[in-house]
């Protein structure tokens, strides 16, 4: 009642209301800072707390200060000076010492000795404020009413360090906030209630109200600026802190090289817009996944660096040709992703598609040289094809795949079927590896006859392969497989030893022709392989005849020459397979040793009745003759191609006409059988 | 170091005849425009549907300007028939001259003009020159020539 009746009855009320703003603000900023310099360690903690102090204790004094220039006692006032700045540096150095208790460890013991401490400072401030305070009269003093004043400011603030040290999140710390203002309240008005002042008669009355107003505003504006500048601080080094954390998060979510959010952010963004399905809330979209063809060369021939420029200039491409809805994130080395948020429609999808796979095509022109790559594209539509990120990042990647193994540079959308396809053919890899360790593969042998003597000259070894869940595969299956897989080397050898040692047990005159993949022409081991194999089997290099293609020679002429010469020292004879197939370059022909040319059964095939085929065929045996070469026509069928090939000075030929390609055994058998000179059919 | 590049490409989607004129306008007043400022200089044909276009100037600006090209889609099936190191430009005075197709073309003219893009996929050299020459023609008979 004396609290309430001193605030009513002993108080200028538009004082005491700046006081009230005072504290409130001073309170809130003081709070805010205290937040801060808790979260803060080391020096940085040291700077906070300097600040905080000096922002509290300028608050805190400057709200007991203006309110007690509102005080009126009745009788004039004086201030000493001195007392007077001393209680606002306790308010100062106590709001300090008492911050930094309030960092213990024990949230409760931190409460009590730090908020302890600025309930003692605000106390301390506050009495050796009142003894400042000269009033002309009779004063006394209520000393339970001074106690409580200060129980009330310790309790009241120690509580508010504590909400403080539990508050966590976003928001203001609204409790601790309003627990500070009490603490000030308190301990001010229930300490001015323990003061009283009677008038000694003869002397003037009342404070000289209008200097003390001045006075206060003064005061209230240089506290504020100090409150203010702390507050500022706080904000600007906080937007600073913010820029910063956003510019991390940037680099954590996008590939330095392209600019491109990366695999990061996308799967962010993918699983976001997952969840939307989920929930039902979100809408439906499309992904697209794109990996470059022929990516690697560039790095293999040109460089990385070069390699650097195409993707980044990719990434640019792609920006360009998606809406700017999409997003388009680099997921890996040469790997793509766009997602279309908000479309279902594969008409609209396949020819975003489209777009893509047109302006990858495109030329790349770096440093003078060109470069073109070309890129596939598969595609998912959610939630028609899934609903789940990782459901969804399988079927791209099988859509992906299809598009790249039906010839790249076009688009797939993923189809249920093509798991089955996908299974299947990983089956068939899984195969095709475990038949390549245990040697699995046989080799037949197509006879090769003298098409003047009719006598055999020798045979073609070919290899077949029979796989445990699909049959018979045909190589034209199996090769381009196993070279994909790097297995063709292997196999190549393989095959060489196996019929290296099974002509070995032919009659002396009969050669054998091996065939050579592009890889293993590359391979600078070959001539070492050859070399061996021909020890081990005792087979004589003459009789044999290693079967090229033409485009091994285009791919590094200098390195095939290289080879081919080495084969050719160790007295191996050199055959060109498929010859009219490939590009042709009769020209170049006479650069690399060749011995024999053969020609290729898609040409025999048409004759004779295929003028061109036939006219191939005539340049073909002509440019052999010129160049001393010999000549083999293959799949010879009917007796009609038969004549035709006579007729134009071809030397050997092979097909089924004569002989189906034979077991080993029954090749063997037929050629050690002297007497027998005729064909098996 | 001086380069000079020649590609062909098809519109898309493909303009009627009334558009054609509008639609190489369009691009070489940008074009050109663009061009000059970077040191760029050349020309384009517009044909039966089909740009060839020559551009002349420092090999990494030239490059720029190019993968911008090939960043549009008002044409596609770009491709890339010739990038050289020259001596001297071909087509200083325009930083994009152009030349479209025309009935009111002389036939002489109109037949010159048909062969350059035959003529860019066998010997570039010899189309780049067929391209100035018809420009220079095109220009005696006062036959619109951008610039
Ligand atoms: C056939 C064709 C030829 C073009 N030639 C040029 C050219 O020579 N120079 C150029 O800057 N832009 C050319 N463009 C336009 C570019 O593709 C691209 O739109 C433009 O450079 C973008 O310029 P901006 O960055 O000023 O918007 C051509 C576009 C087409 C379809």
């Amino acid at each position: 009642m004396r609290v309430l009746n001193c605030l009513i009855y002993e108080h200028n009320l538009s004082l005491v209301l700046l006081a009230s703003l005072m504290c409130v603000v001073g309170s809130f900023v003081t709070v805010k800072l205290f937040e801060r310099t808790l979260a803060e360690t080391g020096t940085a903690k040291l700077h906070w707390t300097l600040l905080s102090a000096t922002t509290a204790g300028s608050a805190i004094w400057a709200t007991h200060f203006i309110a007690m220039l509102g005080y009126d006692p009745g009788v004039p006032v004086n201030f000493d000076a001195t007392l007077t700045i001393v209680s606002a540096l306790i308010a100062v150095a106590g709001s300090g010492a008492g911050l930094l208790f309030a960092s213990m460890q024990q949230r409760w013991l931190a409460a009590l000795c730090g908020g302890g401490l600025i309930g003692l400072a605000i106390s301390s401030m506050h009495y050796v404020g009142m003894f400042a305070y000269r009033a002309e009269g009779v004063v006394q003093w209520l000393p339970e009413y001074v106690l409580s004043s200060i129980a009330f400011a310790i309790l009241l603030s120690a509580l508010s360090i504590d909400r403080l040290r539990s508050h966590s999140g976003k928001t203001h710390p609204w409790l601790a906030t309003f627990l500070l203002v009490a603490a000030i309240v308190a301990l001010h008005f229930v300490g001015m209630a323990a003061f009283a002042v009677a008038p000694i008669a003869g002397m003037g009355t009342g404070a000289d109200s209008e200097a003390f107003d001045a006075m206060a505003g003064a005061i209230a504006v240089v506290a504020m600026l100090i409150v203010g500048t702390g507050i500022s601080t706080n904000i600007v080094e906080l937007r600073t802190r913010r820029e910063s954390q956003s510019r991390l998060r940037h680099i954590a979510l996008h590939d330095a090289l392209t600019q491109l959010p990366n695999r990061r952010h996308f799967n962010e963004k993918l699983q976001s817009l997952c969840e939307g399905l989920s929930t039902g809330s979100g809408r439906p979209f499309a992904l697209l996944m794109i990996d470059l063809d022929r990516f690697k060369k560039i790095n293999d021939t040109q460089g990385h660096p070069v390699g650097d420029l195409v993707l980044a200039r990719v990434a640019k491409r792609l920006t360009h040709a998606v809406r700017d809805s999409d997003l388009v994130a680099r997921i890996g080395g040469d790997e793509f992703a766009v997602i279309m948020p908000g479309t279902d429609d594969a008409a609209e999808v396949g020819k975003l598609a489209e777009r893509i796979v047109e302006v990858l095509s495109r030329p790349f022109a770096i440093d003078g040289n060109v470069s073109e790559i070309g890129g596939s594209v598969g595609i998912v539509l959610a939630p028609e094809h899934g609903r789940k990120a990782e459901v969804l990042t399988q079927h791209v990647d099988v859509a992906l795949y299809s598009a790249k193994h039906e010839g790249k540079g076009r688009h797939y959308f993923f189809e249920p079927s093509l798991i089955v396809e996908l299974q299947s053919r990983r089956q068939l890899e899984t195969e095709l590896r475990r038949a390549c360790m245990r040697d699995e593969f046989e080799v037949v042998y197509q006879p090769i006859m003298n098409i003047t003597s009719g006598g055999y000259i020798g045979a073609e070894a070919l290899v077949r392969w029979q796989s445990e869940s699909h049959g018979d595969i045909s190589p034209e299956v199996f090769i381009p497989l196993a070279e994909e897989l790097g297995l063709i080397s292997r196999i190549g050898n393989a095959v060489l030893r196996r019929a290296c040692s099974d002509a070995s047990r032919w009659p002396s005159d009969l050669t054998v022709s091996v065939n050579v993949s592009p890889v293993q022409l590359m391979d600078p081991r070959l001539a070492q392989t050859v070399a061996q194999a021909l020890e081990e089997t005792g087979l004589s290099a003459h009789r044999l005849e290693l079967e090229i293609t033409e485009t091994a020679l285009l791919g590094n002429a200098e390195k095939a020459l290289s080879t081919l010469s080495r084969l050719r020292e160790l007295g191996v004879r050199i055959s060109l397979d498929d010859f009219g197939t490939g590009y042709s370059s009769l020209t170049y022909l006479h650069k690399f040793p060749i011995d024999r040319i053969k020609i290729d059964r898609s040409f025999i095939d048409k004759l004779p009745s295929d003028a061109g085929s036939a006219s191939i065929v005539r340049a073909i045996t002509q440019l052999g003759g010129s160049l001393n070469l010999s000549i083999t026509a293959e799949g010879i069928e009917t007796d009609e191609q038969l004549s035709f090939i006579s007729g134009q000075g071809c030397d050997h030929v092979q097909g089924y006409l004569f002989s189906r390609p034979l077991k080993r055994e029954r090749a063997a058998a037929l050629f050690n059988s002297r007497d027998s000179q005729t064909a098996a059919a | 170091m001086l380069q000079r590049l020649l590609y062909s490409s098809k519109a898309a989607p493909l303009p009627t005849p009334g558009e054609e004129k509008a639609l190489v306008d369009e691009i070489v007043a940008h074009a050109s425009q663009n061009n000059r400022r970077v040191g760029v200089t050349g020309a384009l044909l517009f044909f039966e549907g089909q740009f060839i276009q020559v551009l002349e100037g420092p090999g990494d600006v030239l490059e720029d300007v190019f993968e911008r090209i090939c960043c549009d889609f008002r044409h596609e099936m770009v491709r890339l028939l010739d990038l050289q190191t020259v001596p001297s430009r071909i087509f200083a005075e325009w930083g994009m001259a152009s030349v479209v197709d025309s009935e009111n073309a002389s036939d002489p003219l109109r037949a010159k003009l048909g062969s350059i893009p035959f003529l860019a996929g066998l010997n570039a050299g010899e189309a780049i020159r067929e391209l100035r020459a018809a420009i220079d023609e095109a220009q005696i008979a006062t036959y619109e020539v951008a610039h």
